[in-house]
């Protein structure tokens, strides 16, 4: 089972966070942006990751609940005033919670393409529920004009607003959860969610309720996939359908195999490489003309992904870190 | 009057599924024979009423349009299969959805680079551009009559191929039993390639049929392709018949719900979805085993 | 007479129109091994899936303990102390040995909804992992990889995996296929030492080990029972002999116990 990383890659780790904590001493915008998206969407992939590389449940509409928990935060921020996050995170949670508990209840009793589809379409029908409403600006999106706040009385502990603030917010966030991760993979609910990815049936006949465990983790990997739109929807103020589609669904399943499913930073990593690689075919700089048309080239690498990184990054880490120390 | 304009609702609900029939078969034979997902389905259907749009314009009629545009989404579905979806047999589903991910990302940029970003509209050729009155104030136009009637020969012929012919045995056999067509020694290649290019096929003539109905726009193809998706769940996958039930149940619910019920249009078709997994996990003529 | 352990009545299954299993009754009792012998084909593990739950009967009634578990899903069976092993190596090939029955004892507890402390922590899971795997002979194998170990050991792990459940009944479905001798002798000797706690159905194709571990011997042909009694009965039933048993009885017979 993998579930710790080998010493040599919980030291590369640990050189990453330690580096990235570094990123806003610089203090250029553009990269503590660009960094605190990498971290979010990171949180994002990783829940995946918990789903596809550890449930054996490969879910294309991971990103209705991103999307969700941004559009909660949306309508109950006041226009003019901040959130407070110790109710809002707590109300964007359980709004998430409880969509990924109503879709997941009915998509885990399907297997396979039939789980695939399904859970792309309950996505789409999320989507095109804010797409056609005008409960949140519709197919434009909506701003939360005053990002959230953490406040106790009128003590502001910590602003959203401010980017460093949010950075590190971000950073905390990812190394708490992929911990959280580690050990919860490490736990007996841990061990029988890997078994039912590598043999339903048997642990059917073991006795184990598989719909029961596949439903918490389903429940558990949309929740925290919340927390990321949360932060996501903080960065920029603004929620749009797109948040919730497709598209963005299949990113973050990009993030999984690119960093490498099954290893848990292997999607961190896969955030960081994939957002990176975007800026790269975003750069005229760089890649000329096709700058205009950069989701070509962002289709070809995805292919080539697919065909010729079969472990992802995180697998070829993994690799030269050597053979993980025996564990039980 | 009012069951007049009910009539008119459930012919354009008919002639919806119908089309959505075109698609989902295609889709659901690729899963069922090739154990194939493939997310770009939609994007022949897109790609279909771009070439409807473009060849409409060069050739002054639709019809010219369609005879032109058959051998080039066939050729595209070839060579689509010859170079990528080839590296997809004996992989893992995951794997399928992201690449035929990228491809779809591709193909959008291409059709922004090619025919841009705005909406078309494509005339209804001359012959069938009248409307046959039903009462005074209500008529249906030729057109949409043309459209049903030619799904329904793509689909009645489809039924004989699939029954009468060694091909078609070939098609059911795989579709009940990969590993055994393989077996079996049919020149299984073969028959993948030409079973994905008939399917690319048959989604390009659907959207050429629907490029005078619905506007030619760009993301037209990854909306098709949800609802596709749900026939494909609800009828089962690799079933034909399931697929046209699906399709003409879809069809149905989806306009009578933009008449009745507009505010919850949009989601009644992923209701009906829901309902009927509750019911049937495997779909309506699922076969309860996944083969993937 | 004391109610039968696993009783199962007058049970059918159909595959659209060919009935695997016809109307076959059997019972199986505490500290007694119940052997289903016959052809391939035969129906037996069919049989097996409709008492584990893998199956549902299309008729019939299966009872445990005076209790209707007819058309009861498997996990449910199996929770209420019914474990089966499978003909076709089941297990969980990424695992270790200790994984593998560590998710076996782990199966007995009442949730595994808990998500903080190490899946090693609990003492009694432990205990009955690290029991389950020295009494079927694995201790030394315990953290290798279960891809990693012999066909025969991957055997032997179904079997010890079956016991960290702790069950009252054992499922055995061809436990001996494709094992050497020695591995066959010793999978012999561990059935006989958990016969006496436990109600045993086994199907088995090697006549020998029928011989020397049955009290109850039911023969199956074509989805039916053709001749249920003790070992020695069947051996002498001339329509067994001429239905099935045949030269392969001859050579049991000879060395015999």
């Amino acid at each position: 089972m993998v579930n710790a990383p080998s010493r040599g890659i919980a030291a590369a780790l640990i050189l990453l966070a330690l580096a990235l904590a570094l990123v806003p001493l610089g203090g250029d915008k553009y990269w503590i942006k660009l960094v605190t998206r990498m971290m979010v969407l990171g949180i994002f992939a990783m829940s995946l990751d918990l789903l596809v590389g550890y449930t054996g449940l490969v879910s294309f509409g991971h990103a209705a609940f991103f999307g969700l928990a941004g559009y909660v935060l949306h309508l109950i921020s006041p226009d003019d005033a901040a959130v407070n996050m110790l109710w809002a995170l707590p109300a964007c949670l359980a709004a998430t919670a409880a969509a990924a508990a109503v879709i997941g209840a009915l998509s885990v009793r399907t297997r396979g393409i039939y789980f695939i589809m399904v859970t792309l379409a309950f996505a789409q029908m999320l989507f095109y529920f804010f797409h056609d409403s005008d409960l949140a600006g519709g197919s434009d999106g909506a701003f939360i004009y005053v990002k959230p706040v953490v406040q106790l009385g009128d003590w502001v502990l910590l602003d959203l607003g401010g980017r460093t603030a949010l950075y590190y917010l971000a950073l905390a966030s990812q190394v708490v959860i992929y911990a959280g991760l580690v050990v919860m993979l490490r736990s007996p609910f841990g061990k029988v969610i890997q078994g039912i990815k590598i043999n339903e049936h048997r642990m059917r006949a073991l006795g184990y309720n598989v719909y029961v465990y596949k439903l918490v983790s389903f429940v558990i990997g949309g929740t925290l996939a919340g927390y990321a739109g949360f932060l996501f929807a903080s960065i920029d103020g603004f929620v749009s359908p797109e948040l919730l589609g497709w598209q963005e669904s299949g990113i973050a399943l990009v993030m999984v195999i690119l960093g490498g499913m099954g290893t848990l930073f292997g999607p961190l990593i896969g955030a960081i490489a994939l957002l990176g690689v975007e800026e790269l075919f975003r750069d005229r700089a760089v890649v000329g003309v096709m700058a205009e048309h950069w989701q070509i080239l962002m289709g070809g690498f995805v292919i080539a992904v697919v065909l010729f990184l079969n472990n992802g990054l995180g697998g070829l880490l993994v690799r030269l870190a050597g053979r993980r120390e025996g564990e039980r | 009057m009012d069951w007049l304009f009910l009539l008119i609702q459930t012919m354009n609900g008919i002639q919806y599924g119908l089309l959505l029939f075109l698609i989902a078969s295609g889709l659901t034979l690729v899963f069922g024979i090739m154990g194939i997902i493939n997310l770009a389905h939609g994007s022949f259907y897109m790609i279909g009423a771009y070439l409807a749009f473009s060849f409409t314009q060069m050739t002054g009629s639709l019809l010219w349009a369609i005879v032109l545009g058959i051998p080039a989404t066939l050729v595209l579905g070839v060579v689509i299969e010859r170079f990528f979806i080839v590296h997809l047999y004996h992989r893992d589903h995951l794997q399928q959805v992201l690449l035929t991910f990228g491809l779809i990302l591709i193909f959008n940029e291409l059709q922004l680079v090619i025919w841009g970003g705005d909406p078309n509209g494509v005339p209804v050729p001359e012959i069938l551009a009248g409307s046959i009155p039903v009462s005074e104030t209500l008529s249906y136009p030729v057109y949409r009559l043309f459209l049903s009637a030619v799904c329904l020969v793509l689909a009645g012929i489809m039924m004989v191929v699939i029954q009468k012919t060694r091909l078609g045995m070939r098609i059911r056999a795989g579709a009940s039993n990969r590993r055994m067509v393989e077996a079996l020694g049919v020149n299984v290649r073969a028959l993948y390639a030409v079973v994905f290019s008939v399917g690319v096929t048959l989604a390009g003539v659907a959207g050429m049929l629907a490029a005078p109905v619905e506007t030619v726009y760009p993301g037209m193809g990854e909306q098709i392709l949800i609802v596709s998706f749900v026939v494909v769940v609800i009828g089962g996958i690799g079933s034909i018949k399931g697929a046209f039930l699906g399709a003409l149940a879809i069809g149905l619910a989806d306009v009578y719900g933009q008449v009745y019920l507009p505010e919850i249009a949009s989601v009644a078709v992923y209701a009906l979805m829901a309902a009927i997994l509750l019911w049937r996990p495997e779909g309506l003529f699922g076969r309860g085993a996944e083969n993937g | 007479m004391a109610e039968a352990l696993l009783q199962a009545t007058a049970v059918s299954r159909n595959f659209g129109g060919l009935r695997a299993v016809d109307g076959v009754s059997l019972s199986c009792e505490t500290g007694r091994v119940h052997a289903v012998i016959g052809p391939n084909g035969a129906g037996k593990t069919t049989l097996i899936n409709l008492l584990s739950g893998d199956l549902a009967p299309s008729a019939g009634r299966i009872t445990y303990k005076g209790r209707d578990i007819t058309g009861m899903p498997a996990h449910r069976i199996s929770r209420l102390g019914i474990g089966r092993s499978y003909q076709r190596t089941n297990i969980f090939p990424e695992f270790t040995l200790w994984q593998n029955c560590w998710l076996a004892a782990q199966s007995r507890e009442a949730s595994s909804l808990r998500f903080v402390a190490p899946a090693n922590a609990q003492q009694s899971v432990r205990a009955r992992t690290e029991t389950a795997l020295s009494t079927a002979g694995l201790e030394a194998k315990a953290d290798t990889a279960a891809r990693a170990v012999s066909y025969g050991e991957q055997r032997q792990l179904e079997i010890a995996m079956l016991l960290a459940m702790d069950p009252d009944v054992l499922l055995l479905d061809e436990p001996l296929a494709g094992m050497g001798a020695d591995e066959s002798a010793y999978v012999i000797d561990l059935i006989r030492r958990v016969a006496p706690d436990h109600g045993i159905v086994l199907i088995e194709h090697d006549m020998d080990a029928v011989f020397a571990v049955a009290d109850t011997l039911t023969v199956m042909v074509d989805g039916v029972i053709l001749e249920s009694g003790r070992p020695d009965d069947i051996r002498d039933s001339a329509r067994v002999r001429e239905a099935y048993l045949g030269d392969e009885l001859g050579g049991a017979g000879g060395d015999g116990p």
